[in-house]
């Protein structure tokens, strides 16, 4: 792992010599890979980046009541983060604000498959009607509520013309639990 | 919790590897003749790289901050992916790709490496201790080497990871803030 620092003799005795090292054929190879995860990595975060802004002016829009532009801005989010939470909640915060019964669905959609720590859990608990607090069980060992699909499901077929349900993986848990106390 | 230095230096291999190309890079800009460069090994001393004496108080300056500087940096950038999935709580992505993940190893083995060693803070001393520096950066000088000391004591405490972990979720805030 040594690379050979000999001086190289320099083909014009009066030129001065360089004070370059030189560097193993590996190490350019290695500095190279590192500089390609530089490239990646700006390039993976810089959406990330953008929806942070956005998720920023969702949040202004919603501390000033404009739950329309903060609605529109989360959508926004989720088109290109559909799995992200903090954009899902914000989403459905924005919407519960709102106080519509379409807009209660969307949420609820939203909310679909989604596990709420405490803390999200206690600022969602502020906008969200209550019949729709009773459909989010708490999972078992664990300081998260979530809703099962059949909740959701029923919910927009209640109050809205929206039927497809969709349910994110991390589901699985609650809604096997959830089943199971459906069938007793 | 004690965990034995080679396996740790094995596991942060590309951080010492990084430290020390940047090293040489600083040795070669300041103008100083490298002897010989050992970029890693697995016992200690993990790598080093061996150079002329030099000449003043800005030379040394910039070999010894040089390296902490590009480690910081990278660690900033490589770390960012995976930090700002977090930021969103989009943990399916966060799965899915092993490109944050890959990037954040690289990111957090590099930060942990970001301190100088013992010998590079020794020839650091010496040139601060040299009469006729230059009144402010001998300031500074003083200033950084107390704060890299300090570190290198620390990271008996796990300093260096702490400091790793500490770029990792802070700069992505400063970069956030300076863009928002």
């Amino acid at each position: 792992m040594e690379p050979n620092l000999s001086p190289n003799p320099a083909s014009n005795p009066f030129a001065e010599p360089s004070t370059f090292s030189s560097y193993p054929l590996w190490i350019k190879g290695f500095g190279a890979l590192i500089v390609a995860a530089v490239i990646a990595s700006l390039i993976t975060s810089f959406p990330y980046l953008v929806a942070k802004r956005q998720l920023t002016i969702a949040g202004r829009a919603a501390y000033k009541e404009d739950y329309k532009t903060a609605e529109t801005v989360f959508s926004e989010i989720l088109k290109n983060h559909p799995q992200s939470m903090e954009a899902r909640l914000g989403y459905a915060k924005a919407l519960f604000a709102q106080h519509t019964s379409d807009a209660d669905a969307k949420a609820l959609k939203a909310l679909e498959g989604c596990r709420i720590d405490e803390i999200d859990w206690a600022d969602l608990e502020k906008v969200m009607p209550e019949e729709y607090q009773e459909r989010f069980k708490p999972v078992k060992n664990q300081s998260t509520k979530s809703m099962s699909k059949s909740d959701s499901t029923s919910s927009s077929n209640a109050t809205s013309t929206s039927s497809t349900t969709s349910t994110s993986p991390s589901t699985s848990t609650s809604q096997e639990s959830s089943e199971k106390e459906q069938n007793q | 919790m004690f965990i034995p230095g080679f396996l740790i230096n094995a596991a942060t291999f590309p951080g010492v590897i990084v430290h020390e190309i940047a090293h040489q890079l600083f040795c070669d800009l300041a103008k100083v003749p490298v002897k010989k460069v050992v970029y890693y090994q697995v016992f200690a001393p993990y790598g080093y790289v061996e150079h002329d004496e030099t000449p003043d108080l800005k030379s040394s300056f910039l070999i010894t901050v040089g390296p902490f500087i590009v480690a910081t940096v990278l660690c900033a950038v490589l770390t960012f992916p995976l930090t700002g999935m977090l930021s969103l709580k989009d943990y399916g992505a966060m799965v899915s790709s092993w490109v944050p993940l890959t990037c954040f190893w690289l990111g957090i083995s590099i930060g942990m490496h970001a301190f100088p060693g013992k010998e590079e803070l020794d020839r650091f001393r010496k040139q601060i201790d040299t009469k006729g520096s230059f009144v402010p950066l001998y300031l500074l000088s003083s200033a950084v080497r107390m704060f890299f000391v300090l570190a290198r004591f620390g990271s008996f405490f796990w300093f260096d990871a702490i400091y790793a972990g500490l770029v990792a979720l802070i700069a992505p805030l400063i970069l956030c803030w300076s863009f928002l």
